[in-house]
């Protein structure tokens, strides 16, 4: 594990760089969390995953968007959601270099998979799979808990997405045109429903595990949420 | 990173080089105490709420070397090889101040929940920990904390119409039922909480070598704590008004959750940090 901090000088962002032991198999992926509140629960799940995929052969790196997390700034420093769309791809080059590759995988959860998504139909020559952990329906505009609009400064939320990311997601259309022809997982726990049909007009594979925890989710008063293995696994072995 | 009166690093660090940790320190050379935050639970290093990367780049800016960071098994630091997790906690800690600080130099440590009492468990032990800050720690039931509590119910109506109706026996029993008992993984809550009679020896430790302790107490403890003297009525022979402050905050959640809550935070720890001398003769820079 090798703590690296990449982007602006001025405004850097954190990651955690898991490289690939031998035999590499020359296959990079990005991990997107799913910000505000999810962030702190899905941590030990989204590190276990990463864990399982250095495990399979490769590399790795998790990284915190600008105003979260160990990276710059606070969340009156993001002013849309183009500015996180920026730090995936600031966060794509230095995985890039430290891996040495020229094509990434992405996997987001929630919204985490939007921005995936979103990166996907940007950059399709530079994504080689992409994993939608739990992607968000498309009418949800304030999957995180967006603060209302009018609350005084000090009683916002500390650790909520900002209202301008959460503009941002508003009737968002992540579906993939057809002739991207990229490789895509669609991964749901718990009782949530298979939005695979209803959000790509391609063929996309999907794993449910009705059973799995929702790892977003505060779990028993831990402060954190419980880690799926089921669900990882599932996703381990469909990078093969 | 350099930004608005600091610069944050991060390392490696402890006795096997597994740790995670973040060192936010003043740009300027400065003489304030470090600070060590300590976690609760297993919330990764950032605090709850992100309170704790708030409050260590306000400190650093204020001219404190801050460091937060993983216990060994939370957040991205390695599992250790050896130790049961109370032997593991306390070497951390020990690692901690030794990256901050040295082998001689002071510290102070800033617990949340069960940080706060890993903090308080460990500190009677090592004399570099010249102050203390607990957020909401465990303080055990005392007698005024039964005797306030029945008061507030006797006075309450709503507990004698639950009462009159057969409602508070319902509530129990549906309680009773709900009760859950689904294995859980071991987890990091409750592991140094010393007993009654352990916690007053300790304290009376700490105050015999003049160390500072500031209990900040939210509004999210009143299941076990309903009133500030709760704090000196658990430290009969421990507990010394002149060392020992505390600040009753029923306005603060138990999780930080706002940003007036950590500005709230930074200034009350500013403060007191001011008011016991810790601003002046820790040479860093």
């Amino acid at each position: 594990m090798i703590p690296v901090h990449f982007g602006q000088r001025d405004r850097p962002l954190f990651g955690v760089y898991d490289p690939a032991p031998p035999p590499r198999k020359r296959s990079a992926v990005l991990i997107l969390n799913p910000g505000g509140w999810e962030l702190i629960r899905a941590h030990r799940s989204l590190r276990t995953l990463a864990q399982q995929l250095q495990r399979a052969g490769m590399d790795v790196m998790r990284f915190d968007y600008r105003g979260t997390g160990d990276s710059w700034g606070d969340a009156d420093d993001v002013d849309s959601l183009r500015d996180w769309t920026e730090d995936v791809d600031e966060a794509i080059e230095e995985l890039m270099d430290l891996a040495g590759v020229d094509r990434v995988s992405l996997v987001g959860l929630r919204l985490g998979a939007s921005l995936a998504a979103l990166t996907a139909r940007r950059r399709p020559q530079e994504v080689e799979r992409l994993v939608l952990w739990e992607p968000l329906p498309r009418t949800d505009a304030a999957p995180a808990g967006g603060p209302p609009v009018d609350v005084p400064a000090e009683d916002r939320p500390a650790l909520a997405v900002p209202d301008a990311v959460l503009a941002g997601l508003v009737d968002l259309d992540i579906a993939l045109p057809d002739r991207i022809g990229l490789h895509v997982l669609v991964a749901t726990s718990g009782n949530n429903p298979d939005p695979a049909s209803s959000m790509f007009g391609g063929p996309v594979d999907h794993i449910s595990v009705p059973t799995s925890p929702e790892c977003w989710i505060e779990d028993s008063d831990f402060g954190a949420g419980a880690v799926p293995m089921e669900l990882i696994d599932g996703i381990v072995s469909w990078f093969g | 990173m350099t930004s608005g009166g600091y610069r944050e690093s991060v390392s490696l660090f402890g006795r096997h080089g597994t740790m995670l940790g973040f060192l936010t320190e003043p740009i300027e050379p400065s003489e304030g105490i470090p600070v060590v935050l300590l976690g609760a639970g297993i919330v990764h290093r950032i605090g709850p709420s992100r309170a704790s990367v708030h409050l260590a780049r306000a400190l650093a800016a204020a001219g404190h070397r801050v460091l937060r960071f993983d216990l060994s098994g939370i957040g991205d630091s390695v599992r250790a090889p050896d130790g049961s997790l109370q032997e593991v906690v306390l070497r951390d800690i020990e690692d901690a101040i030794d990256h901050v600080a040295g082998s001689s130099g002071k510290v102070v440590l800033l617990g949340y929940c069960s940080g706060a009492d890993n903090a308080f468990y460990y500190a009677a032990g090592d004399p570099r920990v010249a102050g203390i800050v607990l957020f909401d720690p465990t303080i055990h039931r005392t007698t005024g904390f039964h005797r306030r509590q029945l008061a507030t119910r006797l006075t309450a109506p709503s507990a004698w119409r639950n009462v009159l109706s057969g409602r508070s026996i319902m509530l129990r029993l549906e309680q009773y039922a709900d009760r859950d008992t689904a294995a859980r993984p071991p987890d990091y809550y409750g592991l140094l909480v010393a007993s009654p009679e352990e916690a007053d020896l300790r304290a009376t430790a700490l105050a015999a070598r003049g160390a500072r302790l500031l209990y900040l107490l939210s509004g999210g403890i009143r299941e076990y704590c309903n009133s500030p003297n709760q704090v000196s009525e658990a430290l009969p022979n421990g507990f010394e008004p002149d060392l020992f402050s505390i600040v009753w905050a029923p306005h603060v959640d138990h999780i930080l959750s706002t940003v007036g809550q950590h500005e709230w935070l930074y200034d009350t720890v500013n403060r007191w940090l001011t008011d016991c001398g810790f601003k002046r003769g820790y040479s860093h820079g």
